[in-house]
């Protein structure tokens, strides 16, 4: 058995190297405030953009080494990437991990052997899903349903960030294993924390999530909203 | 060049890991190339890439890019050099700050394209164009098998520099050497890509 502190520690160098993560995900302006125009319409005041991940290969290891603390906790046989961001995500860990990768294609293609998951896999093997972030959880759907059809068990869903539309509990709710690394409201109390954002930047994103998270309420069961 | 004793080595490994196989359905191809199985062992993938990055040492460049498909691959690399990567997506989406080109570059900045093998010419040149498009200058592309079916060479054609890290003949021969094919495969092989040859002028 692991002795409080042993454990005590273990938290705080989880929480260290979150930290770090937030603060140079910032820094490289993968997270970014501004005005940002969404899917929706809405005009956000922060923006994500996970994609640019792989411009810098020394993030992509800190994510890969942030992740895998939690990807390690269940039973795993295969990680399995979604397209695009967080594909380079799934292949950086997968390489450090030594884990066979297999990923869903986004385009299917119109010639040869049309393929939805490229890589190799038997029925019955565990697959951990790695993605970049959770909405409303919506489209997690279009990856674990073609993963099951193929006689694949999902035994967890590990994403990075939490937008904080319920999407997490909308998952688990289905019955899925499902955890987030951090969520909006930590990133902002680290980057305040650090002087990296002013007050009214702090209130005006707070101001935003509660905002867009009431309108899709996390209990509502008709979740017409598609991401 | 790789040696061939490298080329000897990557063909073993990319049949252990099941990229290059021989159906012996009726009616099927006579060899199938999937590079995309390279993910199911992360150790050849990352020899893939060393063999990769060892093609680009006397290269002068800023990052590398490659197709939506060959994700894996190219992150492969540009962990293995430590250097930025950038890709190209199908389509555009029309909300957010997705682009065409994703990842962080600049105008003037040289790349390298990193591809598995070359389907249809017209695929790479439209992506040469858009990196082109977006000011970025293409130093050279990789391709890790060359199917002998002229492809390469329509790119070279082009004034593109192209390096290969093994053809088609190349992994036939090594196969057969190393008794993991016969005769009589390599003979089907053949005429199968005669025929290719021939419908491809018609």
């Amino acid at each position: 058995m692991l002795q409080y502190a042993q454990i005590l520690t273990m938290a705080v160098l989880d929480s260290q190297a979150k930290e770090r993560l937030i603060l140079e995900l910032h820094e490289v302006g993968i997270i970014d405030f501004g005005k940002f125009k969404l899917k929706s319409g809405l005009i956000s005041p922060y923006y994500i953009d996970l994609r640019l991940l792989v411009t810098f290969p020394h993030l992509l290891e800190l994510v890969s080494d942030v992740l895998w603390e939690k990807i390690r906790l269940k039973p795993l046989d295969l990680i399995a990437g979604v397209p695009y961001a967080a594909l380079p995500i799934a292949t950086a860990i997968s390489l450090r991990y030594n884990r066979p990768l297999i990923f869903l294609r986004k385009e299917k293609k119109n010639y040869g052997k049309g393929k939805l998951i490229e890589g190799i896999f038997h029925k019955g093997q565990h697959v951990v899903i790695i993605d970049d972030v959770i909405s409303d959880g919506a489209s997690k759907f279009e990856t674990i349903t073609p993963i099951e059809e193929v006689g694949l068990k999902v035994s967890q869903i590990v994403v990075l960030l939490d937008r904080g539309q319920g999407g997490v509990q909308t998952v688990q709710e289905k019955g899925y294993q499902c955890v987030a690394i951090t969520n909006m409201d930590e990133v902002l109390e680290v980057l305040y924390k650090h002087g990296r954002i002013t007050y009214d930047q702090l209130s005006e994103c707070q101001k935003f999530i509660i905002q867009t998270s009431l309108k899709h309420p996390v209990n509502s069961s008709k979740r017409t909203h598609k991401a | 060049m790789l040696s061939a004793s490298l080329k000897k080595n990557l063909t073993q490994l990319l049949f252990q890991c099941g990229v290059i196989s021989f159906p012996t359905e009726k009616n099927a191809m006579p060899y199938e190339l999937r590079l995309q199985n390279l993910t199911s062992q992360p150790q050849i993938l990352r020899y893939v890439a060393k063999l990769v990055a060892s093609t680009v040492s006397q290269d002068d460049f800023t990052l590398f890019v490659g197709s939506y498909i060959n994700i894996p691959l190219v992150t492969t690399v540009s962990l293995e050099l430590d250097k930025p990567m950038i890709f190209v997506r199908g389509k555009k989406k029309e909300y957010g700050k997705e682009h065409l080109i994703e990842g962080k570059f600049s105008s003037g900045q040289t790349a390298i394209l990193v591809i598995d093998y070359i389907a249809e010419p017209s695929e790479v040149f439209q992506l040469i164009g858009r990196l082109e498009g977006s000011g970025l200058r293409l130093e050279k592309t990789v391709i890790i098998v060359d199917l002998e079916d002229g492809y390469v060479e329509q790119i070279r054609t082009k004034g593109y520099r192209c390096e290969t890290l093994i053809s088609m003949h190349e992994v036939f021969v090594h196969l057969l050497d190393a008794g993991v094919i016969y005769g009589c495969v390599l003979r089907r092989i053949k005429a199968f890509l005669e025929k290719k040859r021939i419908a491809a002028f018609a």
